[in-house]
């Protein structure tokens, strides 16, 4: 399909970004997606397939997506890759038990040819909850500091108070803006 | 654009011939032909897609099949038209003219790469119930 990636690369002239929130189940993607949109974020289910938001944010248009994150879905992540300018990589900060597959499953992205311009953004989301771990402390489980082939940053944050989750946005969409967009 | 004739002259050949096929392009997706195929495609795929906010894992094979569709359509069609049309050579045109990219038949083709303007129509069709009706929700969608 040639002709229309190509055509659908071209468009990103028309200040658009496309973002990708991946991280394991139950790690908050959709909420902050429904958080950041401005919607009630009580009565979220586990996603199966795949949310989209389209919003303006900064003079950009943000295409969002956000799919499901169980096990047995992770290998239909691929079919979302093309395109992306900005990845954001959502873990649960209260769950040290799967921290390792986290891990796993952020630098397997990581190495995807599609995700290579990919900004980077890691959310330690849950922070409002007892026992979480801080961000320094997931940036050390997921080893972030070995990452040399993409501009990254972790924010800690909470989906369900909102905090931080515009301020992680905003240095992503500059990070992306600053690489795509400064050419003109 | 070749405005004037001192223009033209000066103008690569090939690129004459990209100018051809973008117009071609148009009379491809506007053809009866390719509205009978998109028809059918639509049709046979339209009961699985359900308005609701969370998209099917589904959805986006679908999606990725119909761009296929669409661009392996246009592709044997400007084949036909012109013998040596390549879609390698035509893309790298393509990159190489942003200023081109402005007409409406961009838009129409950049709709074909919109998985949420892909939903809609799905959706329309799922619910329409007279076959020409649909044809023109369809059509309504690319413009």
């Amino acid at each position: 399909m040639v002709l229309l990636t190509i055509l659908k690369k071209l468009k990103q002239k028309e200040k658009e970004m496309r973002l990708l929130m991946l991280g394991l189940d139950n790690a908050g993607k959709t909420t902050i997606l429904k958080k950041f949109n401005g919607e009630d974020v009580h009565t979220i289910s586990p996603t199966l397939g795949f949310n989209i938001k389209t919003l303006e944010h900064q003079n950009y248009q943000l295409n969002i997506w956000d799919v499901g994150g169980q096990k047995s879905l992770r290998s239909y992540w691929r079919n979302y890759f093309e395109s992306t300018d900005g990845l954001v990589w959502v873990v649960d900060s209260i769950d040290r038990r799967r921290m390792e597959d986290c891990t796993k499953e952020l630098h397997s992205l990581l190495q995807e040819e599609r995700l290579a311009g990919a900004t980077l953004l890691v959310f330690a989301n849950k922070q409002d909850l007892p026992g979480s771990m801080t961000a320094d402390e997931i940036k050390e489980a997921l080893n972030l500091d070995s990452i040399e082939t993409h501009h990254w940053r972790i924010v800690g944050c909470s989906a369900m108070n909102g905090d931080n989750l515009l301020s992680g946005i905003d240095w992503l969409v500059e990070d992306i803006g600053a690489r795509i967009f400064t050419l003109e | 654009m070749a405005s004037s004739s001192e223009d033209v002259e000066s103008i690569d050949p090939s690129f004459i011939i990209f100018d051809q096929c973008i117009g071609c392009i148009e009379e491809i997706i506007m053809s009866e032909e390719f509205l009978k195929t998109q028809h059918h495609f639509l049709t046979k795929h339209c009961t699985v897609f359900d308005d609701m906010e969370e998209n099917k894992l589904i959805y986006m094979d679908i999606f990725q099949d119909y761009a296929q569709l669409v661009e392996t359509f246009l592709e044997q069609k400007l084949r036909e038209m012109f013998p040596l049309f390549s879609m390698e050579e035509f893309v790298k045109e393509l990159k190489s003219q942003p200023v081109q990219l402005e007409g409406e038949i961009f838009d129409i083709l950049r709709e074909f790469t919109d998985f949420l303007s892909f939903k809609a129509m799905m959706l329309d069709y799922k619910t329409g119930q007279n076959s020409d009706v649909l044809l023109l929700s369809g059509f309504k969608i690319l413009k």
